[in-house]
Order: structure tokens, then sequence, then C-alpha cells
């Protein structure tokens, strides 16, 4: 597991009632989504984030954009040949 | 009528998150810690750890000593309480008497709305079914006429599992099922039972009243009515639950230290937090409480009643750290915990200028840490460097504020 803090430009699709992540550009490469494994929320003082953790089938990525002003955050990266015992 | 009571237990919940945040834990041991890079205690394990013996409350290291490839993940706890509160908000649906338990339980009681749904059976399927779709995680939920026997009733088949407990199928369960399996009969309880030759419910069942009267006061009563598998206390919504009795926070260190200035800095850290969680909900309290375990897990409390009510991390801290300096630090402490209790609503303060000063100055800094994060703003003496190296708890990473880079503080 890397700890990150990169801005990233990310395509959203809104789709009944949800938003889901299709795809990410992050240091130049185009990730794109497999699937969303999971969604939550949460709060620094008055500002709230929204976690996606996606795979692009390989590798996992923890993706948080702040619902004030939109910005998106490449939070983690979690990469599938990790020998790390934990993350 | 009889009612219908619903218990759900969701199924490891907090590895359950990580695993399904995580494709790549699914199917693995995972244990649910601390900082995976320091000591600290499972939390929560999958059902994959558990098949190794592994249990909630060990420390990481002898976890490890069980399943040596084991993967330690460290947890979010803001992940799991959101979780858990979208969970049971859904649960509202079928009924507005939902009981929060704890951060992975509820009860339901859908004596009113279950016919809406059909069978009671057909509910749990369907609350099942519904969490497994929006959040792919997994429940059990135990169905019975009371919450006793729903919550005994969902610990029974997991994981995933529903079990229904209802007339003619209790009196068996109940006559050798030991007493330590009910909700409320703890350690102490089955020991004091155990001495007075009851061992199973059945037994308690049918002890004598005045018997267990004699050896538990009220409780005896009711202990002897849990042993009939009877309880008739109701599902409790939100507004109707008890108010706050006590607050505490408590650390497990990362190595275990001797040292009266660690151990104070982490006092305050604790202390402050629990602060901050008075004046948030409004009260104040006379009564500080230190715990203190040592390597060898000996474990013990120590109490200081005040003549005046407190709400400031700092006075709390100060009546902790007298108490601290009592204790004999030489066999290494492994946790610290600080408490208070006897709690009341606010009371307005005096005029005192020094008191209106001091006033102003905590909200100044509670609007502060409301509006832009927990300990934005803290007492210098927590991020002492000493600390900061060694225990790690003042070190986090949060997103940026304004678009600034990533913090450390």
């Amino acid at each position: 597991m890397t700890e990150l803090n990169d801005s990233i430009q990310v395509e959203v699709l809104f789709a009944d009632g949800k938003a889901r992540p299709v795809w990410f550009v992050w240091r130049g490469r185009k990730i794109h989504i497999l699937e969303t494994t999971f969604v939550w929320k949460h709060a620094e003082g008055t500002t709230i984030f929204t976690h996606f953790s996606v795979t692009d089938g390989t590798d996992t990525y923890e993706l948080a954009v702040d619902s004030k002003n939109f910005t998106w955050k490449l939070v983690r990266v979690e990469a599938a040949w990790s020998e790390s015992s934990f993350i | 009528m009889e009612r219908i009571i619903l218990h759900l237990d969701m199924d490891a919940f907090f590895a359950a998150c990580e695993q399904k945040t995580h494709p790549v834990l699914r199917g693995k041991p995972v244990l649910v810690c601390g900082n995976p890079a320091t000591r600290s205690v499972v939390a929560a394990c999958s059902y994959e750890a558990k098949s190794y013996g592994i249990r909630s409350g060990m420390s990481t290291g002898e976890a490890l000593r069980f399943c040596p490839w084991a993967v330690l993940v460290r947890g979010d706890f803001d992940k799991y309480e959101y979780v858990s509160s979208e969970i049971f908000n859904r649960l509202k649906a079928y009924t507005p008497l939902v009981e929060i338990f704890s951060i992975d339980e509820a009860f339901l009681d859908v004596s009113s709305t279950c016919s809406f749904f059909g069978t009671p059976l057909a509910l749990a399927k369907k609350i099942q079914g519904e969490i497994d779709r929006n959040w792919g995680l997994p429940c059990s939920i135990g169905i019975a006429p009371n919450k006793l026997l729903a919550k005994l009733a969902s610990g029974l088949k997991k994981p995933k599992g529903i079990m229904q407990l209802s007339g003619e199928t209790i009196p068996p369960l109940l006559e050798n099922l030991p007493v330590e399996e009910l909700c409320g009969i703890g350690e102490k309880t089955r020991e004091a039972l155990f001495r007075m030759g009851i061992i199973t419910c059945g037994e308690l069942g049918r002890a004598s009243e005045e018997t267990l009267f004699d050896r538990f006061g009220i409780a005896g009563p009711l202990l002897k009515r849990m042993g009939q598998g009877l309880d008739e206390s109701p599902v409790l919504p939100e507004t109707g639950r008890d108010v706050v009795k006590s607050m505490s926070h408590a650390y497990t260190l990362p190595r275990d230290s001797a040292s009266l200035e660690e151990l104070a800095s982490l006092c305050l850290h604790l202390s402050e937090k629990v602060g901050r969680r008075l004046r948030h909900g409004g009260y104040q309290g006379c009564i500080v409480t230190l715990t203190v375990r040592y390597r060898n897990f000996s474990t013990f409390s120590r109490r200081k009643r005040l003549g005046r009510f407190l709400d400031d991390g700092y006075d709390i801290h100060q009546v902790a750290c007298r108490i601290l300096k009592g204790v004999d630090l030489s066999p290494r402490i492994r946790l610290l915990g600080v408490g208070i209790s006897g709690l009341v609503p606010r009371q307005p303060q005096g005029d005192l200028f020094e008191e209106k000063k001091r006033r102003l100055l905590l909200a100044g800094l509670d609007r502060v840490n409301d509006r832009y994060g927990e300990e934005t703003v803290c007492r210098a003496s927590i991020l002492a460097p000493l600390i900061r190296k060694t225990h790690g708890f003042s070190v986090r990473e949060k997103l940026p504020l304004g678009g600034e880079d990533a913090e450390d503080y």
C-alpha cells in the first residue's frame, strides 16, 4: 500500500442516483476503472470527502473527492504484486 | 400478541469492509488493527483468520503466532462508522423501532410491520439480500420473541445465517446451553453461578429465585428469567435511549513505557479527546478515571471524585496526571485510558473574567477543530517530538485544506 495525495483528473458517470468514476489520469497515465469496490464518506471538519475504492483489474486505488470544490485526489495505491504483509 | 424481534449482526464487520475495499484481501486471513507498523491489538478479524484461533482483543504479535501469513490492515473507523450508519438508516424502511446496539449490531421490533413483507423469515432474507446487494457485506439475523433470544439466535448460524427461535424450539435449546452464551452474563456472573452449581440456562431457569436474590440482589430474579429465555425489554430507537453516563478514551502504546513524561503527554492527548466529546455532547463530569494496563496485562483503574464539574481536557489531564503520579510505572505500561463519569448537562458558567476568557478560548478552539478537523489546533505538548517518534498517533495525514499539500502535524 502506497500512501499518496496526488491531484488527478477523473471522468465520472452519474446514473441511478450514484456517481461512478469511469477513468482517471495519474502521472500522465489513463487508468480505466473496471470496478468500484467500496464507497464511503468521511468528514474533516465541515468538509465531506467521498472515497471510492476502485480497481483496474490489477491494482486497487483509493480516490477521494472534496464535496466543496470537487477536486479529486488519489489517496492510496495498492499494487497487486506487493509483497507487503500489511496494508 | 407475541413480539417479533430481529437482531442483525454484521459478520466480521471491519474485516469484511476491508475485504470489500481491497479485492486482494478476499479469502485471506485479515486482522484489522491500529498502525500495523507498530504494536497494537486486533480490533476485528476475518473468518479466515478466526479459523486459526485468532480472536478480537489479542495483541497482533500473539495473533501472528497463530497465523504468520495473516494480513494486517490499519482500521479506518470513519469508514466503518459511515457504512454502519448507512445500513442502520436503511433498516428504518422496515420499522421505525430500530435500536443500534453497537457499530455492527442492531435490534428491530417488526411486530407491527412484518406482515407487510411476508413472514419474519422472508423479511430477514430481504434485509440480508439488500445489505449484500448495496454494500456487498455479509450479516446474520436472529429472529425471536425478545431481544435476548434474537441476539442468541443471530450467533447460532454465522456467517450469513438466519435463525428463528420460537415457542417449542426454545426450551430444548436453552436446556444445555452454557449460561455465558446469553448476552448480559459475563465472566464474573458465570463464575458466581458456577460456584452455585449452575452451568446451563436450563439450570438457571429452574434455580430458586430466593437463592439467586440472596447472591445477586435484584438482578437475581432477572437472571432466572434470562435462563428461561424471557425478556420484556423494549427495542429503543435512538431518541428513547438512556443518557450518556461516561466517556473515555484509551490507547495501547507501541512499546511499553515507564516514562512519566511520555505517559503524561499521552494522558493529555486522551484527556483532550474526552474534553472535546464532553463539550460536543453538552456535558460536564466530576469523576476522573485513569486506567492502566501493565505489560503483563494486569489492569486496574483509579478514580478521583471532584467537588466541581469539568469539561476542559486540560483540567481533566491535571487530575489524571495526579493519579498517574501515584501509579508504580516500573512494571512498564502497555495501555493508558482516561475517562470521566458523573456526567450532568453543562451548567451556565459564572461571570468571572478568567472563566469567561477560558470559555471563549475553548469555544474558539472547538469552532476551528469543528471546521477543519480534529487537532487542527491543539496543545503543543501533544506534538512533542518524543511522542511523535515513539507513539505515532499525533502524525496524521489528511486531505489538504484549500488545495495545499498534505501535511503532518
